[in-house]
């Protein structure tokens, strides 16, 4: 699945998003249900976009995640659920280029807010660093693994 | 993402032109051989579009990244595949290197020759001064390299102007594209300079 956007799926199958950077991807599972919802934020906050026509929620943090776990929940109304997040990087050191800061590390603030808001423990994370990062999720045993150029594989 | 008029867009073209074309010319005196760039691809996109038409988001690069600095701000982006660092630095240094690090100094600085030459003609051309700083290097997925430098500069739509320089040699592709990737309202700078 790609940017700005997020998916459900239930075991046995595997949830991928690929190149996060400052990017987030926020895997929501639960075990008993085999059912996960992996979402690929890019922004912290909708609320200066407020204005604007036809916003895309799956961009942000602040909507995706809870419509993500609306969706869930409707498929399976008693789960409950945990978390891992992989992304977050300050790619080429940017965040002194930037007006608005290091992007990366408000992206895993404000997931790791949201998560808490929604009470959904966050269990594990592969966040922050200057590097790119692709995750796979086995929605069988949650197994995240993580991958980052010219490294050997993570497993979270 | 504003609406550019054909017109508009035409006069952008032209502008990357000119700079892509000094671009390649220094790379081509650097290495002693002809290079040349294909008509600049200027377009709106979004990013789905763009991982599937230009570079797809999971595809292994090496990025090279300068900040533009001067009148207007923004990023140059230098993308190579593997294949074309191994030829690029094998023509700029004359053999074959096996050391990676030699051949990423030597990609490094061929972006800073190139990001300067071609800074150099759209300053000239506009009369602005532009200068890029000195490159940054980094081995990346091209998903991760390029969303991160639009959130960097604080260009959060969904579609995005990709401007891009696409170089060949000897009538073989080079799989090296160079992205301008301006501040937002430098385009629209640029046109005011332009008259349009």
């Amino acid at each position: 699945m790609g940017i700005a956007d997020y998916k459900i799926a239930l075991a046995p199958a595997k949830l991928i998003t690929v190149g996060l950077g400052s990017c987030i991807g926020t895997i929501i599972y639960n075990e008993q249900a085999g059912i996960g919802g992996l979402s690929h934020i890019m922004l912290p906050d909708s609320h200066p976009f407020a204005k604007k026509q036809a916003l895309n929620t799956a961009k942000f943090a602040d909507l995706a995640l809870p419509e993500m776990v609306d969706k869930l929940k409707q498929k399976a109304p008693r789960a409950r659920f945990k978390a891992k997040i992989v992304g977050g990087a300050n790619m080429f050191g940017f965040n002194a280029l930037s007006k608005t800061g290091n992007i990366g590390q408000r992206n895993i603030e404000a997931v790791e807010e949201m998560l808490k808001e929604l009470g959904i423990p966050l269990i594990a994370s592969h966040v922050g660093g200057n590097s790119g990062r692709t995750m796979i999720v086995d929605l069988k045993n949650f197994e995240t693994m993580v991958r980052i150029v010219h490294h050997d594989a993570v497993y979270i | 993402m504003m609406a550019y008029s054909e017109l508009e867009l035409d006069g952008l073209k032209e502008v990357i032109n000119i700079g892509g074309g000094h671009a390649a010319t220094s790379i081509s005196k650097l290495v002693n051989q002809k290079i040349d760039m294909h008509v600049p691809e200027i377009s709106i996109l979004s990013y789905h579009e763009m991982y599937k038409q230009v570079i797809a988001d999971d595809v292994e690069v090496h990025a090279v990244v300068s900040s533009i600095v001067g009148d207007y701000n923004g990023m140059i982006l230098f993308v190579v595949s593997d294949d074309s660092a191994d030829k690029l630095s094998e023509l700029m240094l004359g053999t074959k290197t096996d050391d990676i690090n030699v051949k990423m100094s030597a990609v490094s600085e061929l972006t800073n020759i190139i990001s300067n030459s071609f800074l150099g003609a759209i300053g000239n051309l506009l009369n602005v001064q532009l200068v890029s700083a000195l490159p940054v290097i980094q081995d990346d997925y091209f998903g991760a390299v390029i969303s991160s430098i639009y959130m960097a500069l604080d260009q959060y739509d969904d579609h995005i102007m990709v401007i891009r320089n696409e170089f060949t040699y000897s009538e073989e592709k080079l799989d090296a594209s160079l992205f301008f990737i301006p501040e937002t309202g430098v385009l629209e700078q640029i046109l005011k300079s332009l008259g349009i």
